[in-house]
């Protein structure tokens, strides 16, 4: 399995502490806010994004529509992870891979989006 | 304002939506908790334990202070001379020890002259309690740690509240608190995003009913909530 370049921009930092060791065998940064995340993303591009909707700042959407503005960034793949029903929702277009149900997923299906996510 | 209040305006279409989902993402913390438990290592486990306890106890505040605003037009609520300095520093004691393993940024300035105030044990605690945890989640990252006071005003009463230094308060919401719009449901506040206005509206009851007067100063670093109370005229021997 390779070894990813992971960035959690999730407002909960005890939900945010749960991701990372959930992904333990990659490499994770955690963000609360989209523009500390933008800024760092500036930095350095990671391999995948698990965002939440509802964060510090500006929302995930504005996120989303700033990383579909440079060609590099687009190609991000992103996995919304919130509490909200975005299921029925068609994200593609935004890069979103795959959207989480906070209220239903298994730590395992976390896991799983990012080994299938590239 | 009493009457407006006891005329049941809370709005529960709107609200139950906010009380749903302010009681959903501690049940979605816990239940992904509970789920990493199997795989967690001792060092973890121990970890997801407190953190488990903490979001239990966050819960269960709620629904007792969601409760206490259903009764609160019952008259169980006694009023009594009570030190606001002895309550503050169980709050602190409280607060001090559930966040342990990661010190709060709280400082706090008392009045010197002993003072008594008329208010109800457990709403003042709830509502003093809830000042503090407002501001520690929304100034945790700030250098400036949040000042919880308590002070005399120019009217004769006790101010008590905290300056904090996260996100300054919506001038909307500004308004809602001095209009006392506040008291007939909760509203969302925008710049401090997690925040239904939940906590805010279970203050502004609690407050109320104490005959006391919900206020806010806005900062251009943060912002100041406070309550003022009625001074006890009995004689106080507290320090």
């Amino acid at each position: 399995m390779t070894r990813k370049l992971i960035y959690i921009i999730e407002d909960d930092q005890v939900l945010a502490a749960h991701f990372v060791r959930t992904l333990k065998n990659h490499t994770t940064e955690t963000f609360t806010n989209g523009i500390d995340a933008i800024k760092r993303i500036d930095q350095q591009l990671p391999d995948l994004i698990i965002l939440d909707v509802i964060i510090d700042g500006p929302s995930a959407f504005s996120l989303l529509h700033e990383l579909q503005s440079y060609t590099d960034t687009a190609q991000i793949p992103i996995i919304i992870c919130s509490s909200l029903d975005l299921t029925q929702y068609d994200l593609t277009l935004y890069g979103v891979v795959r959207v989480l149900d906070k209220s239903t997923m298994h730590p395992d299906d976390l896991v799983e989006a990012v080994s299938y996510a590239r | 304002m009493k009457r407006e209040v006891n005329d049941d305006l809370f709005d529960w279409n709107s609200s139950l939506i906010t009380l749903a989902h302010e009681l959903k993402s501690p049940l979605v913390l816990i239940r992904q908790l509970t789920l990493s438990l199997d795989d967690a290592s001792q060092k973890d486990t121990e970890l997801i334990a407190r953190q488990l306890s903490l979001t239990t106890d966050r819960t269960l505040r709620l629904v007792t202070d969601l409760t206490r605003v259903s009764r609160l037009e019952d008259a169980m609520f006694e009023m009594q001379p009570l030190s606001p300095r002895k309550i503050c520093e169980d709050v602190i004691f409280t607060i001090t020890s559930r966040h342990s393993s990661n010190v709060p940024t709280l400082t706090t300035s008392y009045t010197k002259k002993p003072t008594l105030i008329i208010a109800h044990p457990d709403l003042l605690t709830s509502v003093i309690h809830n000042f503090c945890e407002n501001a520690l989640h929304y100034s945790g990252g700030q250098k400036s740690p949040s000042r919880l006071f308590i002070k005399p005003t120019r009217q004769n009463q006790i101010r008590i509240g905290v300056r904090d230094f996260g996100p300054c308060l919506p001038l909307d919401i500004w308004r809602d608190i001095k209009s006392h719009k506040i008291l007939t449901r909760p509203q969302s506040i925008s710049a401090r995003p997690q925040s239904s206005g939940l906590g805010l509206y279970i203050t502004s009851r609690f407050v109320h009913a104490m005959h006391g007067r919900l206020g806010c100063v806005r900062h251009r670093d943060g912002t100041t909530i406070y309550a003022d109370f009625p001074l006890s005229t009995q004689l106080s021997f507290q320090l």
